[in-house]
């Protein structure tokens, strides 16, 4: 379907209020229309009979005359007047109903983007920049205002003014409304023309605008990196490169609409200058009343006034398609893990997991996991550890159904995941990774999203299992201390506690540990692992840890090697089985010692 | 309200008195000194979980809520959150400057005399009990409040509005909204 088109359809649900609008400014062109015709009486029948030949004779006449036609002059007065009155309440009816159509399709349409977005996979995500999506979402759905309903309206108006003008003209004198039609074919021309070469350059600036905002946000977040490596001056570099193209491609749309705009203006305007020439030519051979002239040219600004407005509003689609089409590109993008139609929800989890035979690979990518078999019984700890890239993660990933294997099972409580549905299982999967990511917001807030109507006391106890307690009543708002983007006012350890917290009061029956104590001072370290191991208790837990002193404890360590599970069993039994696990060991031990 | 698993003192149960300059906590038949008290949720329940702490900073309870507690117990609390929390009201704003630290400056008269501090962003206000606003200094961490917005005289408010991210909400429930000078 046509992008513009397709953009019409958010129009369905305000029908009723966009058809009250646009009936409104039908009204308001029938009151415009009527002007004219009010003067022409003015003038012709009224004015005109006390001059000749321009000299004022008005005195020549009764008094009676004069009295009757002050009072029909009134009339007119207080007829016109009436009309503004009118053209004023319509206004106001048909803008606020359109502009209040305008933004609430922009509201739907924003709210439906970011939905869309959160039941994308990860995969739609590690192909784009977060800036860019950003950029999408707010920038280019921000360049669709009024582009919906303003422009349904106006091509609608424009369209019937031109018909209502147009017949008016040809009733007024038919030759002369003939002549004002002849500059419309080289118009129509120059439309199609400029169309097809401004098109591309729109779509390019949307992309520019996306390029710099995802720079943006690259660089504002990696703003100690930059610092550290006194990079400011090459970042500066890129970043006026990135304006420069878009400068470009502005100065571009510049250039072709100045070019445009004067050229289609310079072309209407042969239409008056013809039917000045032939209708003055009338005139003064007695076929054409003055008034009926005068009439004729305010119609015709009328009447090349809706051409010259559906020439800008084309403008308006070309530029307005362009951004559309990025916003549908999102919407049309089907996430890659779905839901079956007759998927079931997993109640309370016991929480075993099995692996069958399961073999993995990202898109294009050569397989990270090949024959993986594993399995966890409900409330045992679970090792995962090996070299980087090895595919512990991958796991992990699996577990969560951010992916599909590509051949064997997952299995949760006996279930294949592929039967189950993903909200079900997540809502019961809790995470604690090595960079915890808390939001802008209170301590209160970031605890309170693992359960999102949780008491003051459910917070505190919560706080208090996660040894975090004592550290937020240290500041001067408690739990109602703002943390500021990312937790940043929060140290490693705070944040990794907060985290915990929030893991706590989710209450998850499968718990993932991904290396959440590696990053710590030693201490803090022996407070979050005294609190993680509350968090353990009773759910089934995978753990991630290069520091294998962690995972000692675990009922079962998978050690895995290039995407396959080369040995398993208990701390003791692969020590004693001297193969890659205690060879790690050796290797970490040695490195403590030095 | 369900019970804290640790630390919950249970208001009926104990007493709090003023010894000299110690203020002294008795639970269980256990003496404790209290060296200060913190409300767990300054901003959002004010008056629900108080902690009593010791000079490290150790929780020595929890109180759930003041009532219950006998009335000498709750004047001494009061008294000591009074001292705490009790922030500066500001009267008149005099100006706000754009800083070179990307915030803004608040050159301030409050009921205990000229003041400033520094905002750094939508962070550093608190508008939830509007017409209330309390601001936490940027730097310093300190607060200040104005305790009816609408009541601040219309130079002050002119003052403030440009750098207050209010919108008709705030407005709506306006009283009167003139001056008292």
């Amino acid at each position: 379907m046509n992008v513009f088109l397709r953009l019409i359809t958010y129009v369905r649900p305000y029908l009723g209020r966009v058809c009250i609008g646009i009936s409104a400014t039908l009204v308001i062109i029938g009151l415009d229309a009527a002007q004219p015709l009010l003067m022409r009486e003015v003038i012709d029948n009224i004015l005109t009979p006390y001059f000749t030949e321009g000299n004022y004779i008005g005195g020549d006449f009764a008094d009676t005359k004069i009295a009757a036609d002050f009072d029909r002059l009134q009339f007119y007065a207080l007829l016109l007047l009436g009309i503004y009155i009118l053209h004023t309440i319509f206004s106001f009816i048909n803008r606020y109903l359109l502009n209040r159509t305008g933004q609430d399709i922009l509201f739907s349409l924003r709210v439906q983007v970011y939905d869309h977005l959160q039941h994308l996979g990860l995969r739609f995500y590690n192909d784009r920049s977060t800036g860019e999506l950003m950029s999408r979402v707010t920038a280019d759905v921000e360049s669709l205002q009024y582009t919906v309903t303003d422009t349904l309206e106006r091509v609608l108006v424009n369209i019937a003014t031109i018909v209502i003008y147009g017949s008016i003209l040809f009733g007024l004198s038919f030759e002369l409304a003939l002549i004002t039609l002849l500059p419309m074919p080289l118009y129509s021309i120059l439309i199609i023309f400029y169309n097809r070469t401004v098109r591309p350059y729109y779509t390019m600036a949307r992309e520019r605008i996306a390029d710099i905002s995802a720079l943006l946000q690259d660089n504002l977040s990696g703003i100690r990196v930059i610092k550290c490596f006194a990079r400011e001056g090459h970042e500066l570099s890129r970043f006026t490169q990135k304006c420069k193209a878009f400068l470009t491609i502005s100065i571009t749309i510049i250039k072709t609409r100045v070019a445009f705009f004067p050229l289609s203006r310079f072309i209407i305007s042969m239409g008056p200058l013809l039917v000045l020439l032939f209708g003055g030519r009338q005139i003064i051979t007695g076929d054409l009343t003055i008034g009926t002239l005068f009439a004729f040219q305010s119609f015709l600004w009328r009447f090349y006034g809706p051409v010259e407005s559906l020439t800008r509003i084309n403008d308006t689609i070309v530029r307005a398609a362009a951004s559309a089409r990025r916003i549908f590109e999102i919407l049309d993008t089907q996430p890659e893990i779905k839901d079956t139609p007759n998927a079931l929800p997993f109640d309370r989890l016991n929480g075993s997991v099995e692996f069958q035979n399961v073999t993995f690979a990202y898109e294009h990518g050569p397989p990270v996991l090949q024959g993986v078999s594993l399995s966890a019984q409900p409330g045992q700890l679970i090792g995962l550890v090996g070299p980087s890239g090895a595919g512990k993660t991958t796991i992990i990933n699996l577990i969560c159904r951010f992916y599909d294997p590509d051949s064997g099972t997952v299995h949760i409580d006996g279930y294949d995941l592929k039967n189950m549905q993903r909200a079900s299982l997540r809502s019961q999967i809790g995470m604690v990774l090595q960079e915890p990511f808390l939001f802008n917001g209170t301590i209160r807030d970031n605890i309170a999203y693992g359960k999102l109507n949780a008491t003051e006391t459910d917070i505190i106890n919560a706080a208090m299992m996660a040894n975090a307690h004592d550290f937020v009543c240290g500041f001067p708002d408690a739990y109602d201390t703002h943390i500021g983007e990312r937790g940043v006012r929060l140290s490693g350890g705070e944040k990794q506690r907060i985290s915990i917290a929030r893991a706590i009061l989710n209450d998850p029956r499968i718990l993932i540990l991904d290396e959440a104590t590696s990053s710590v001072d030693t201490e803090t370290e022996m407070l979050i692992q005294r609190a993680l191991e509350r968090l353990m208790e009773g759910r089934t837990t995978f753990a991630i840890a290069h520091r294998l002193s962690t995972v000692r404890r675990a009922d079962c360590l998978y050690v895995i090697d290039r995407g396959k599970i080369v040995e398993f069993g208990t701390h003791t039994q692969l020590l004693a089985s001297d193969g890659l696990y205690a060879h790690l060991c050796d290797m970490q031990f040695a490195l403590e010692d030095t | 309200m369900t019970a804290i698993t640790q630390n919950q003192l249970i208001p009926e149960t104990i007493d709090i008195r003023q010894n000299g300059d110690d203020l002294i906590l008795t639970a269980n038949g256990e003496e404790l000194h209290i060296d200060h008290i913190v409300r767990c949720f300054p901003f959002s329940t004010p008056d629900q979980w108080i902690s009593l702490r010791d000079r490290d900073g150790t929780e020595l309870g929890l109180l759930p809520t003041l009532d219950g507690l006998n009335t000498q117990s709750r004047a001494r609390v009061e008294e000591h959150l009074k001292d705490r929390y009790d922030i500066p009201k500001i009267q008149t704003i005099l100006n706000i400057e754009n800083n070179k630290e990307g915030g803004t400056t608040w050159d301030i008269d409050t009921d205990a005399g000229p003041m400033d501090f520094t905002l750094r962003g939508d962070q550093n206000l608190n508008l939830n009990a509007f017409p209330e606003i309390v601001f936490t200094d940027a730097i310093t961490r300190k607060r200040y409040k104005i305790s009816d917005y609408t009541k601040l005289d219309r130079a002050s408010q002119k003052i403030a509005r440009a750098y207050l991210p209010m919108s008709s909400r705030h407005y709506s429930g306006r009283r009167g909204g003139r001056s008292r000078r």
